[in-house]
């Protein structure tokens, strides 16, 4: 590679541009790989290590054998679990909207999907808090519908945090959804009807099965990212009903077990890396199959 | 029962818009409130908070940091990301898939064990508490999107362009910096917003690295946010907002420019 | 031509009656009103936009008519919703489910009528067999060509018996080759299993190839419905006129004589005798227009006018094999085409020539106003 880059520059004429040749490919990725081996994966191998001191376990066996811990991984998959079932609910229908409701409407709702992507997280995860406080306009709202007489717990429960956490997945959980719907030809649906099927039977029978690639794709983003959620769970949840991200927080501020702490991320990076493997995979097999009907 | 279903239908996605853009929407008019606590709606009109908030010497030394640390990380992963992304996009080399595997996984690695193992490993070199340990940490976390941009941009160019450059007697240096960088520049510079945007939002790394001395705005929101929830906090998420769509605003224009 | 065979089969199988559509103040459809028979293949033809496909979506039940009625077998269907119709409908690009095999892409109107599987993909493999796709029975759509996709398509709309089948611009997404081939086999399919056909298409030969009967749209009305041979030989507007086939037409005044009337443009003039049916629609002074069909047209010495004739100056000649086609330039500019299989005579005339051009009353056609 490297001999073919310069064989090309050997008629060189203009005399400014010798000694100041850019360097070739190799070199062009030297510095990312660099730097990203010494701040990025360092670090990670560095938790590894510590979670293994002189090469033990322990802090893994405490890990999977203490009632506390297991109960805030199961928590953690717990809370992940509904937030991801939540947000693809909503993104369904938000996706289709946008594609298949004309010009104007995916306009509109693309603008309402990216004003909250581009705030940042902790802000939102504020703006919760205020809406969700007993005081808050939520409450309010549903004390004035007259839905509920006395305010509602919403913060520092899990329903803040789930809240919370469905409006920040959203987006995410969308695009794919959208990107999957918008090749979906709804005449297939008009060829559904006029062979006797009901709008019900339509949808499960072809619209459905049509947009499933899209349906795993987001929940399977949706779930690998809020595996690792902190700022929102710490902000709207109690402590009680912690998640992994907090509990590692807290071995590191707190209880200063920097060991266990470390044990704790390498179980979630591995969570991440398992969850978003079976992304890589699902997409994996929708392209070969995409590429086997291409070909056929 | 059709239109049943049809109103059921847009009710929801309504609903759902509503719902995304609600939180977004309170914020700023919260700010103006004249009440000590945070209200929707708000009481009367004032600018009070953000001037309490731009005269704080805290608040300015945060913002401070803020800018210093964003600009760094910025310059520093866009000119490490664009190089990165030149050698992706022209060449082929073995474990190129690795690689770029590499420079994506920081966008989907949990925070928080980031923030952990940076805490752990800069301590040892005693970059925590500087900005430094800061701009460092920030500009792995921003690698990936000026990759992202950059390659987006560059897959928009004609790739026979920078080879019948060199065909023409141009040297590699000369080429890049006549050919190839002007029409990937709405990528880097798009890439460079993201950068920024991402250390100036960024939290959970600081909130493990940060001191007094060294914490940025967002450090500041949480400890008021975790502490007393006052319109002052809403003041600055006002200003993050408007600055985080000026950010979005330029950004996009950078990528109808090419 | 075909309509002997089916008369056994007569009765009316829908009816359209008034049936409008519009979109605000654009009249997609304009107060269309038509019949279907029994085993009939009718095909809706005319440009884009002159209301052909709105009347097959509507038949369908996709779209909602502003006002008139739809009857299928003598039943108002027109609020009935597509599920319920049971109409058979071939789209243009198939709209066959990607995601099912060919079987269960035609098993599926009868899935949805509650067939039990067993028989449900006897049926279809009865259809394929028709069709003769019956190796194809396990493939998915994407795995075969346009022409074969078209047949699955078709065998889908005709499983279940519909009381009428629909082809959106059947032969559209085929190329050139295959679409004569496709004609035919696709009218000799619905023929074989007596299917009742609407077929909407903006390409005039593959409606008078296939049709029993056609129905002209434009400008979301109506214009003419018949046979092609009616729609030739009587068109009642220029318009169908044009459409159908080639014709050339002429404008002029008409005029009453003592023999009957008379019409009559700058250099040629057409009389009808007194009497004729044609001749009832004008009135004298009135301008009218004269169609004839070129192959109609004979060319003879010019000054040997008669009472249906006329003179020009030919200004190009062009053998194709079998026959001459002349175009002649008339007194007021307009051109009239013919063809003669006379190729003795034509070949001594040259561009430029004055040249007589003579026809029978009984070849005229005369549209008034």
């Amino acid at each position: 590679m490297t001999a073919t880059t310069n064989d090309r520059s050997v008629p060189v004429k203009a005399g400014s541009s010798r000694g100041f040749r850019l360097p070739p490919a190799f070199w062009l990725i030297v510095p990312s790989v660099l730097f990203l081996a010494l701040f990025f994966v360092f670090p990670l191998l560095k938790l590894v290590a510590i979670s293994l001191p002189d090469g033990s376990m322990e802090y893994y066996h405490q890990i999977f054998t203490t009632p506390v811990f297991l109960r805030v991984i199961g928590e953690t998959f717990r809370v992940s679990l509904i937030v991801t079932v939540v947000t693809v609910a909503i993104a369904y229908p938000y996706a289709y909207a946008m594609a298949h409701g004309g010009r104007a409407m995916l306009l509109v709702l693309t603008i309402a999907l990216l004003i909250p992507f581009w705030v940042s997280l902790l802000l939102r995860s504020f703006s919760w808090i205020v809406l969700l406080q007993n005081s808050g306009l939520v409450n309010d709202f549903l004390i004035a519908t007259g839905l509920i007489d006395r305010p509602l717990r919403l913060i520092r429960t899990p329903m803040g945090v789930i809240i919370g956490m469905v409006h920040i997945l959203l987006p995410y959980a969308v695009l794919p959804l959208y990107t999957v719907m918008k090749k979906i030809d709804l005449r297939l649906m008009e060829a559904s009807s006029i062979c006797g099927a009901s709008w019900l039977r339509g949808f499960a029978r072809i619209y459905f099965p049509l947009s499933l690639p899209g349906v795993m794709a987001s929940a399977i983003l949706a779930f690998t990212l809020a595996l690792g959620f902190y700022i929102t769970p710490a902000l709207l949840g109690s402590p009680r009903d912690m998640m992994i991200a907090q509990m590692i927080a807290g071995q590191f501020n707190e209880q200063l077990n920097f060991g266990l702490g470390a044990a704790l991320a390498v179980v979630l990076m591995v969570l991440t890396a398992v969850a978003f493997g079976l992304f890589g995979a699902v997409r994996a097999a929708l392209q070969l199959r995409g590429r086997r009907k291409e070909e056929a | 029962m059709d239109k049943l279903r049809r109103i059921l239908f847009w009710l929801v996605v309504t609903l759902t818009a509503l719902f995304l853009l609600l939180p977004t929407l309170i914020i700023v008019p919260m700010s103006f409130t004249t009440t000590t606590t945070l209200e929707f709606p708000p009481v009367g009109f004032t600018l009070e908070w953000y001037g309490k908030v731009i005269g704080a010497s805290d608040w300015q030394g945060a913002l401070l940091n803020s800018l210093v640390i964003a600009f760094a990380a910025s310059v520093l992963a866009t000119v490490i990301g664009t190089a990165a992304a030149l050698a992706l996009h022209t060449h082929r080399f073995p474990g190129k898939t690795i690689v770029m595997g590499l420079l994506l996984s920081p966008m989907v690695t949990p925070v928080i064990v980031l923030a952990v193992g940076m805490y752990m490993v800069f301590s040892g070199w005693g970059l925590v508490a500087t900005r430094l340990g800061l701009v460092l940490a920030h500009t792995v976390l921003a690698i990936p999107f000026v990759v992202v941009s950059v390659l987006a941009s560059s897959r928009m160019v004609n790739p026979s362009l920078a080879p019948a450059s060199l065909g023409l007697g141009a040297g590699h240096w000369f080429t890049f910096r006549r050919v190839t960088l002007p029409l990937i520049m709405p990528g880097v510079l798009s890439g460079a917003v993201f950068a920024f945007i991402t250390s100036w939002d960024e939290v959970v790394i600081a909130l493990f690295l940060a001191d007094a001395q060294t914490r940025t705005v967002p450090i500041m929101i949480w400890n008021q946010v975790r502490t007393n929830l006052d319109p002052a906090t809403a003041a600055v998420a006002a200003i993050l907002i408007v600055l985080s769509a000026l950010g979005v605003l330029l950004s996009y224009k950078f990528r109808e420019s090419r | 031509m075909m309509n002997a065979a089916h008369q056994n089969t007569a009765g009316t199988a829908m009816k359209l009656e008034g049936v409008s559509k519009h979109y605000g103040a654009v009249r997609a459809l304009d107060n269309v009103s038509f019949e279907l028979r029994k085993g009939e293949f009718l095909t809706m033809l005319g440009p884009s936009g002159s209301g052909k496909t709105t009347s097959l979506r509507a038949i369908a039940g996709f779209i909602q008519p502003t006002s008139g009625r739809l009857l299928i077998d003598g039943r108002d269907m027109t609020a009935v919703p597509p599920q319920k119709r049971n109409i058979g409908m071939m789209f243009q690009d198939y709209a066959l489910f990607p995601h099912m095999t060919v079987l269960e892409n035609i098993g599926y109107p009868l899935e949805t009528r509650g067939i039990k599987r067993a028989e449900r993909e006897k049926r279809s493999m009865e259809m394929l067999e028709i069709v003769g796709l019956a190796h194809c029975a396990k493939r998915y759509p994407k795995e075969m060509s346009g022409g074969q996709q078209q047949r699955v398509a078709l065998a889908r709309a005709l499983v279940f018996k519909p009381d009428i089948v629909l082809l959106d611009e059947p032969m559209a997404a085929l190329d050139k080759k295959l679409r004569g081939q496709m004609q035919i086999e696709i009218m000799h399919i619905t023929r074989q299993v007596g299917a009742t056909v609407v077929s909407v298409t903006h390409d005039q030969e593959e409606a008078l190839v296939m049709s029993d009967r056609i129905a002209i749209f434009k400008d979301g009305r109506l214009e003419q419905i018949g046979t092609p041979h009616e729609l030739y030989l009587q068109p009642r507007s220029e318009f169908v006129a044009d459409f159908i086939g080639e014709a050339n037409l002429m404008r002029g005044n008409a005029r009453s004589t003592a023999d009957g009337v008379v019409v009559e443009g700058e250099g040629w003039k057409a009389s009808l005798p007194k009497g004729d049916p044609r001749s009832e629609a004008l009135k004298a002074g009135q301008k009218a227009c004269v169609v004839l069909r070129p192959e109609r047209i004979h060319a003879v010495a010019a000054g040997s006018a008669t009472e249906n004739a006329g003179e020009g100056v030919i200004e190009d000649k062009i053998y194709l094999g079998v026959e001459y086609r002349l175009v002649v330039r008339m007194g007021d500019g307009g051109k009239i085409n013919l063809r003669s299989r006379d190729v003795a005579s034509i070949a001594s005339m040259h561009a430029g020539d004055r040249i007589g051009l003579a026809w029978s009353a009984d070849d005229l056609v005369v549209i008034g106003g």
